[in-house]
């Protein structure tokens, strides 16, 4: 997709309201130029009784009932100045409204496209992700991009068509004294470029030295027990001034520099002003133009050069959306992982595995290699081995979060790779070696894949996984908060949560991915003897490191290196020469010990 | 940090007591201040002179030409317009040195303040809530000060003398202007009070879009294990239609708001132009003054907008305000008597002269401490620690085992009973002396950015580089230092991230180490680390604990194996005391926590060895 594609995908069905905003704009500048139009006429041609010139203005003079009929009736001018000012004010209330709506809706279009997509990606991008910057790109840069459509863009229309505007009805009047006009007009422009450009910079370091300051105090704060321990507090109270002093000059530095360009600019505006009323007034004695058309040109100055001014930021701030549409597609541009697509066959939780191999894409490595085994429905597997053996690729092959790169996985014969991924994660629950849990409330949190369970599901759920007697020791029990805003958890408290948020479900396939490390050994066994009562045809996968684990499963494989090194039921794997037996004998004799 | 700054705030007349409080601040910035709104007025009276010089021109000369004249008068007017943007550049120099004045001063005396508080406020207080005051509440209230006033005293001079300039001139004529000022003022200032409250609406419901995002993807794993990508994008687009549902409104509220107050100034125009132009006609008024007021009815519509928005940030700022004086009014929960400070001064102007050096012998006498009444974690507590002994405590989560040690070093007072340091009650000393021998390592080794060689040095800001290796080497850190590109330059990163667990561990016992305390305590990681690396750290820990009079919270029992005397605490008693094998020997508490974490540990270890299993399998 491009940066137009994006733009115009996130405006459809509200184009016309965008061309709504370029027309009122040029509207409310040509009708805020006429008044000042029909004041000068008001003035020269009714009250001081000059000749109509223009033959347009004549005709509708004329319809009116001529000039003396406005003459004896002033309100007639009134009336008239009372309907442009209705123009103007529909034309400002118009953009605003359409302003609002197009920003809005964009900037709602374009964070539900961003965090639809962000779902979708595939695990391996998540688990590279930077967060930081994830978020930093949802939310600044879509707010740069929605400030353009909230008034920047009618700003700048609004400043073009004024200067256009005015300069053609000023060269219509008096070509002369409008070349005096325009002519300090590019120096305002150049000098407001210039400033922002250069200041830019300036306005970075401001940024960053805060940025340093806002840093300290968070460190400060967070380390406050190593602060007061080391007695630390007068050196912590010097660093910080030096920020907190650093941060305050470069502010007023900077602040000094934009109290130039005011003053600055303020004295170019103010200097074309004066220009054009001291050679406006030569013109006017030499009767070449009239009061009138005088204070036409003195008005317009002051309406011209003001916007004139706001140009420079604005060209500088429209440059910063092209940059942002750019980080944004760079999001948006990695493919997405397809969820919907596939055969739901019916899966009972007969597992076959055949000469599967499997490497990451960016790895150089197999990960797993040519491994074949057979699970059948309601078994209770346990795979053991060292860090990084390639046990946890395993189960995430199970749910597709990964595919494989050779060989067969087969779930009730159909082959994996075809069955729908949606579907199938639904139907193998796995609990996460880190779980996260959502800052909701914990009887939320148990429900959260399944929004129709009643109160009792959740119970129950809970008392499996062994955290009933947990949540119901809290204040608020189950409508506890998780996270900043309510309690912090434990980290065998998040897993067992987590083991209730996933068996809640009963999918035929339980995978736990080292997910009872933090627990203690006696609720392990607890946990588990619950799930072998709850359903005896759920096919269960623990991953472990613990012998007393995997000691009730019906099959161990224990692996290393991608590959199955032995394999068998307890018993067997015993009385076998290798790991299992030493860890087993280690355990044995420390309960000799204690009897 | 979001969810802080947007608290609600109820009321909405202003609260003179505190204002007062916060004028008193500006105490030594008050001259900045009349400097500002003296170079304020002027500007303002200049700014409404420059059209009435430009009509005068107008009126007099294209009636009586004199080119002298009119040279004069550009003469004059240029000097005029020279004198005004001097003017803008010295008010807007003063307000910002008002303004980051006041911010630099206020900031300074709340982070002083911050660091006299004791443990138990930042227990009860988020770090969110304590960064949101420093930062954007100590910003907003600076800003109302310098810019906020200075818009104010700009508007309401313009408008004043504007209205004098006119009532001067024709009083009939002002009138009918003026007629349109107490309107405009009553709809701007209903406006902005609703546009400011939706507006604060808006940027709550932002910072729950960001906090969503957030979620989404640091669990993103979670929702794609279990599903929930239609749920989330359900949820979260409730969230964008909240979001464009109130901005619309906000937007709808202001763009209704200004074409009103325009509708009404030009009502007020189109007065002058019926009124007036019969006078012009009639010959009673001159044509030029009519002009005149026709541009002035438009000088009243911007001050009114401005100090309409004024009033209702006051309230915001007020909530700011507030809230940091809160702050600075809360009073540290541990202080040293008037007569400790006479004779060891305060944690800001110590006397370290009178400091007596510590020997070590530690005594808890009937210790009773709790946090509240109903749960006490100790009860009359007894504990008497011989000098250079390395005392091991051993106990569950909440056996009240970490309270001995922030008793210890006084992070809290016992309620009753007395803790005697080297025979005498350590209230009768201070903070400061005690803190300054003390060698703390926490239980997460919480570094500093900055180099590995900084890091080391925050125990003893004077020590040398030969002390800075020689502690790093005590605690086997040199090694692994020496291994980085930069050695002792490298930037640890932001609370030390860019080092392993282990890693940190060693750089936090080399800063503890480093003050030669007399008496340490080391409350020891839970995290699990490799095998390697715990090997060095429990040889480093052996090392660092000789010679002092030493407490270790223990997690690993290997670790403490040596210990001089081991404490198992549980429900705030010591349920068993002495030397490992002692304990060994009883068969009870110790015993089983040891036989069962041996275990587990064995297990993982063997696990892990992987060269040595394998030759196994492979016989």
């Amino acid at each position: 997709m491009t940066k137009t594609g994006l733009l115009l995908k996130c405006l459809k069905g509200y184009k016309h309201k965008v061309a709504g905003i370029v027309i009122v704009t040029v509207l409310f500048v040509f009708v805020n130029l006429f008044m000042p139009l029909l004041f000068s006429f008001l003035v020269d041609q009714v009250v001081n009784g000059e000749p109509i010139e223009n033959a347009l203005v004549a005709k509708i003079v004329a319809s009116l009932g001529g000039i003396e009929t406005l003459r004896t009736h002033m309100y007639y001018g009134a009336i008239l100045v009372m309907m442009t000012s209705v123009v103007i004010c529909s034309s400002i209330f118009l953009r605003g409204k359409w302003n609002g709506e197009v920003s809005e809706t964009l900037s709602q279009r374009l964070r539900d496209r961003l965090f639809h997509h962000l779902t979708l990606l595939p695990y391996a991008y998540h688990v590279q992700a930077n967060t930081g910057d994830l978020i930093q790109r949802c939310t600044s840069d879509v707010d740069t991009v929605r400030r353009v459509f909230a008034g920047q863009i009618s700003e700048f229309i609004y400043s073009l068509s004024t200067l256009i505007m005015a300069m053609t009805i000023l060269f219509q009047i008096y070509p002369p004294l409008a070349l005096v006009s325009i002519s300090l007009l590019p120096f305002v422009f150049l000098f407001s470029i210039w400033f922002f450009i250069r200041n830019q910079k300036a306005f970075l370091i401001a940024d960053e030295v805060e940025g340093e300051l806002v840093d300290n105090i968070n460190q400060n704060i967070a380390a406050i027990r190593v602060v007061k321990a080391f007695n630390r507090e007068v050196y912590e109270a010097e660093q910080f001034d030096k920020r907190n002093r650093n941060n305050r000059d470069k502010w007023m530095n900077l602040m000094r520099y934009i109290g130039f360009y005011w003053g600055f600019s303020d004295f170019i505006c103010y200097s074309s002003v004066l220009l054009v009323v001291v050679v406006g007034v030569g013109y006017c004695v030499r009767g070449d133009i009239t009061i009138g058309n005088l204070f036409v040109f003195m008005t317009y100055q002051t309406m011209v050069t003001f916007p004139i001014r706001n140009l420079g930021r604005l060209l500088s701030d429209l440059g910063k959306v092209r940059v942002s549409l750019g980080r944004l597609l760079e999001i948006l541009n990695v493919p997405a992982e397809d969820i919907y697509r596939g055969e739901t066959p019916e899966l009972r939780g007969d597992i076959i595995f055949e000469n599967v191999s499997f490497q990451y894409d960016d790895g150089n490595q197999e990960v797993l290699r040519d491994l074949s085994f057979t699970i059948k429905q309601g078994e209770t597997i346990a795979i053991m081995g060292p860090t990084g053996s390639g046990k946890s690729s395993l189960v995430h092959l199970l749910t597709r979060l990964y595919d494989y790169n050779a060989g067969s996985i087969r779930i009730n014969g159909t082959e994996l790779r075809d069955i729908q991924k949606q579907y199938l994660r639904r139907m193998v629950g796995i609990v996460l070696q880190e779980p996260f849990l959502f800052s909701k409330t914990i009887y939320d949190n148990i429900r959260l894949s399944s929004p129709n369970a009643r109160e009792e599901d959740i119970k129950r759920a809970s008392k499996i996984a062994s955290i009933d007697e947990v949540i119901v020791e809290f204040d608020a029990g189950y409508q506890t908060m998780v996270g900043e805003r309510g309690v912090t958890l434990s980290g065998g408290q998040k897993q067992r949560i987590a083991i209730a948020r996933t068996v809640i479900n009963q999918t035929p396939i339980l995978i736990f991915d080292d997910s009872l490390s933090a627990v203690d050994t006696e609720t392990d066994a607890n946990i588990r003897s619950a799930l072998q009562q709850l359903n005896k045809n759920t096919t269960t996968i623990i991953i472990t490191q613990r012998i007393t684990s995997s000691e009730t499963a019906d099959h161990i494989l224990v692996l290393d290196e991608g590959r199955i090194l032995q394999e068998g039921s307890h018993q067997q794997l015993i009385s076998q020469k290798g790991l299992y037996q030493r860890i087993y004998q280690l355990q044995s004799r420390l309960e000799g010990d204690k009897a | 940090m979001s969810e802080f700054e947007e608290k609600e705030y109820q009321s909405n007349s202003l609260d003179r007591g505190l204002w007062a409080k916060i004028f008193r601040l500006l105490g030594e910035h008050k001259k900045h201040l009349l400097l500002l709104l003296l170079f304020n007025v002027i500007a303002g009276l200049f700014e409404s002179t420059i059209p009435l010089l430009m009509r005068h021109a107008i009126n007099n000369f294209t009636v009586s030409y004199i080119p002298s004249d009119l040279t004069n008068f550009a003469f004059l007017v240029l000097f005029v317009i020279i004198v005004q943007a001097v003017n803008v550049f010295i008010f807007l120099w003063q307000a910002a040195k008002v303004e980051m004045n006041f911010n630099y001063s206020v900031r300074k005396k709340t982070f002083n303040h911050l660091q006299n508080l004791s443990f138990s406020y930042y227990d009860k207080t988020s770090l969110g809530w304590i960064v949101a005051r420093l930062t954007s509440d100590i910003g907003r209230l600076s800003e109302i000060i310098s810019w906020g006033l200075m818009d104010m005293i700009w508007g309401l001079s313009q408008m004043i003398f504007t209205a004098i300039i006119m009532l001067w001139v024709d009083w009939r004529l002002a009138l009918i202007v003026l007629f349109v000022v107490p309107l405009i003022a009553v709809i701007s200032s209903w406006f902005q009070v609703r546009i400011l409250k939706n507006y604060r609406d808006v940027r709550k419901t932002n910072s729950q879009i960001t906090a969503a995002f957030s979620e989404g993807i640091s669990g993103a794993k979670t929702i794609k294990t279990m599903v929930l990508e239609d749920n989330q994008n359900r949820e979260f687009n409730d969230l964008t239609t909240t979001m464009r549902t109130k901005s619309i409104r906000a937007a709808l509220l202001s763009s209704i708001f200004m074409p009103i107050v325009f509708c009404l100034s030009h009502f007020a125009s189109a007065g002058l132009i019926w009124y007036g132009g019969e006078k012009v006609l009639s010959g009673v008024l001159a044509f030029g003054t009519l002009m005149m007021f026709v541009q002035y009815s438009g000088n009243f519509f911007e001050p009114l907008r401005q100090i309409a928005r004024l009033m209702a940030e006051m309230q915001l700022a007020q909530a700011s305000g507030e809230r940091i004086m809160t702050l600075l009014e809360e009073e540290p929960a541990i202080v040293d008597s008037p007569e400790v400070i006479a004779k060891y001064g305060t944690i800001f102007e110590p006397k370290p002269q009178n400091y007596e050096v510590i020997d070590g012998n530690v005594e808890f006498k009937d210790i009773t401490f709790y946090y509240k009444k109903e749960e006490p974690i100790l009860e009359h507590f007894n504990l008497k620690v011989k000098s250079g002994q390395t005392i091991a405590l051993v106990g569950e989560t909440g056996s009240g085992k970490s309270t001995i040690v922030n008793l210890l070093c006084r992070f809290y007072e016992p309620i009753s009973g007395e803790i005697l340091i080297d025979g005498v009650d350590y209230r009768q000393r201070s903070l400061g002396w005690l803190h300054s021998q003390l060698g703390y390592v926490l239980q997460a080794p919480h570094l500093f950015s900055g180099s590995i060689r900084d890091n080391i040095r925050y125990g003893k800001l004077d020590a040398s580089e030969e002390e800075i290796i020689h502690a790093a080497k005590l605690v086997n850190a040199h090694d692994f230092v020496e291994s980085l590109e930069k050695g002792y330059d490298t930037d640890v990163g932001e609370g030390g991230n860019r080092l392993s667990t282990g890693q940190k561990q060693l750089i936090s016992f080399a800063r503890a180490l480093i003050r030669k305390p007399t008496i340490f305590v080391l409350d020891e990681a839970t995290s699990s680390i490799d095998t390697e690396t715990e090997k060095i750290i429990q040889e480093a820990i052996e090392r660092v604990l000789k010679g002092h009079t030493s407490f270790i919270i223990a997690h690993r029992l290997s670790t403490i194996v040596n210990a001089d005397r081991i404490l198992v605490i549980r429900k705030g008693q010591i349920v068993e005391d002495g030397t490992h094998k002692e304990l060994m020997k009883k068969r009870d508490y110790y015993f089983r926590l040891y036989t069962n974490q041996y275990n587990q540990e064995m297990q993982q270890r063997i696990l892990n060895e992987r060269g040595g299993f394998k030759d196994e399998t492979q016989n």
